[in-house]
């Protein structure tokens, strides 16, 4: 009797096993057929790689050594790169707090404005910033002035996502006590939300600090300024040696940042 | 007036510190001075932003309403972009389980993971964009440099993250199964790869919703998908043509994130 109840249990377990085996055997066949099919779909294929090696290595020997003497032109595009992710960080804020305070949930009953709003910092979140500056730089032309404001439209409907998750996330039973004391919206909002969600935001906005840089240092692909422009103007004019220190620059800048944005965090959080 | 009514039990009320402390007057002051200096240094400003106004509007008015004309065109870009992503997806995802133990502290030789974490950090050092550009030179136009671009950066990134997840693995369940006698391989299948399964498919699902959003734009740099389609519709001044380029993004874009989410939702 009880030999017959844990060959069922065994049974059992081995049929669970074979099934989980099963299901991934499927999962990976599917992503096995995916893969392959787009492998074929976009070209991409490893013996044009192999085929094309010797053109690589011709690219990076005339890559190297990197050609310093442009050192010195370099200082005012870094500059504008970080001026324009400070500024790209910076400003939405301000757009960003009280339009995530607008679609939060739990603290706001118009649902037909949040959702408007929700909607309108999703088409600003989704178009990334190297298109709004694409489209910015041929309204009103080339330079940083284009790709400060596409920073700031992409980063205003991202913060305002994480901004609005943050406040969504709060324990209600705060609000409720608040509440209970007679405060009314704004004072909810003063004491009782910010207070809150402040650390959040810090890091949020520190994030974005980071995630700006990085963009910053491209956005001169399509025209809007910074190294990128730099960058760009060395590899159409093959001068490779003198793209490579400007890669150099960039990540240097980005691991000073990164670095300038951990110590920062540890000291807020 | 408090001692009157019996409060004196209450200790008396702390003298607040001021809130203008030298330090945060220094602060913000730099913090006033570095955005002026920025503001100056980038030409935004409120005047430039009323200027532009005019331009904006112009744009708009070139962007709306959307045409569909040649709209058949746009399915090879959008398919492109879609399986760019995938199989950058999957490539530095398969790449990102041996490089991330390999690259773990706890689970590798120094000789070993020092030099791999080097590579990783330079593969995730400049942006995806700039890798395509880079491979574009390389190996010609086409979705092929996209591919390999988003490769170089998931791998570089997945790796790290797969690696941080090996160095967070509880050593109880590992020792556990060393004690039974089971060989290496046995302890990382039975032992370790449990614990990092779930971080590992968050983050190729993270970075598939990531590639795709990138996958829009390396076009721009001639690296294939819609990004290039928009690029050549903005270059001939078809605004109309290029909103609906841009309404697919946003579609494709919108689709993935939802399916990741899903997907993540199944998992975990």
């Amino acid at each position: 009797m009880n030999n017959a109840t844990l060959d069922a249990e065994i049974d059992s377990l081995i049929k669970l096993r074979q099934r989980v085996l099963l299901n991934w055997l499927f999962i990976l066949t599917v992503i096995l057929a995916v893969g392959g099919y787009a492998a074929w779909f976009t070209g991409f294929d490893i013996p044009e790689l192999v085929t094309g090696w010797p053109h690589i290595w011709n690219l990076l020997k005339r890559m190297f050594p990197p050609d310093f003497s442009i050192v010195p032109i370099l200082y005012g595009p870094l500059i504008e790169t970080l001026q324009m992710a400070l500024l790209g960080t910076t400003i939405p804020i301000f757009f960003a707090v009280p339009l995530a305070w607008l679609t939060a949930v739990n603290i706001r009953e118009d649902h037909v404005l949040g959702n408007i709003v929700r909607l309108f910092l999703h088409v600003l979140r989704t178009i990334p910033e190297l298109l709004w500056a694409m489209l910015l730089v041929s309204a009103v032309g080339l330079g940083t002035f284009p790709g400060t404001l596409a920073l700031i439209l992409h980063t205003t409907g991202s913060m305002g996502k994480f901004f609005y998750e943050a406040i969504e996330a709060i324990d209600p039973g705060v609000i409720e006590a608040m509440e209970a004391t007679g405060a009314n919206q704004f004072k909810v909002l003063m004491f009782g939300i910010i207070p809150t969600v402040l650390p959040i935001y810090m890091s949020v906005v520190l994030l974005y600090w980071e995630f700006n840089t990085r963009a910053a240092t491209i956005l001169g692909l399509v025209g809007a300024g910074g190294i990128g422009l730099t960058l760009t103007h060395a590899i159409q004019a093959f001068e490779y040696d003198e793209a490579v220190t400007c890669l150099i620059a960039i990540v240097l800048i980005l691991t000073v940042i990164d670095r300038i944005s951990n110590y920062l965090r540890s000291k807020v959080i | 007036m408090a001692a009157e009514q019996g409060n004196t039990d209450r200790p008396p009320t702390p003298e607040m510190p001021s809130r203008f402390t030298a330090n945060r007057m220094l602060i913000a002051v730099v913090f006033i001075a570095v955005y002026s200096w920025s503001v100056e240094g980038t030409g935004l400003s409120i005047v430039a932003l009323i200027e532009g106004l005019p331009d904006f509007w112009q744009l708009g008015q070139h962007m709306f309403p959307p045409s569909l004309e040649g709209y058949e065109e746009l399915w090879v870009p959008f398919l492109e972009t879609l399986f760019i992503g995938i199989l950058a997806t999957i490539i530095g995802s398969v790449f990102a389980i041996p490089i991330g133990f390999l690259g773990a502290a706890n689970l590798s030789h120094p000789v070993i993971y020092y030099p791999i974490r080097l590579v990783l950090t330079v593969f995730r050092g400049v942006s995806e964009v700039i890798w395509a550009l880079l491979f574009v030179v390389a190996v010609g136009l086409g979705p092929m440099p996209g591919v390999l671009a988003l490769c170089i950066f998931a791998v570089g990134v997945q790796s790290k993250l797969v690696a941080e997840a090996v160095e967070a693995v509880d050593p109880g369940p590992l020792e556990a199964i060393r004690t039974t006698g089971a060989s290496p391989w046995k302890v990382f299948l039975y032992g370790a790869w449990p614990q990092v399964l779930p971080l590992y498919l968050t983050y190729a699902l993270y970075y598939w919703d990531h590639n795709t959003r990138q996958a829009t734009i390396l076009g721009f740099v001639g690296a294939g998908g819609l990004g290039q389609k928009l690029l050549w519709d903005i270059s001939v001044y078809e605004f109309e043509k290029a909103t609906t380029s841009i309404v697919l993004m946003i579609v494709l874009i919108t689709a993935i994130d939802r399916f990741c989410l899903y997907l993540r939702s199944k998992i975990i």
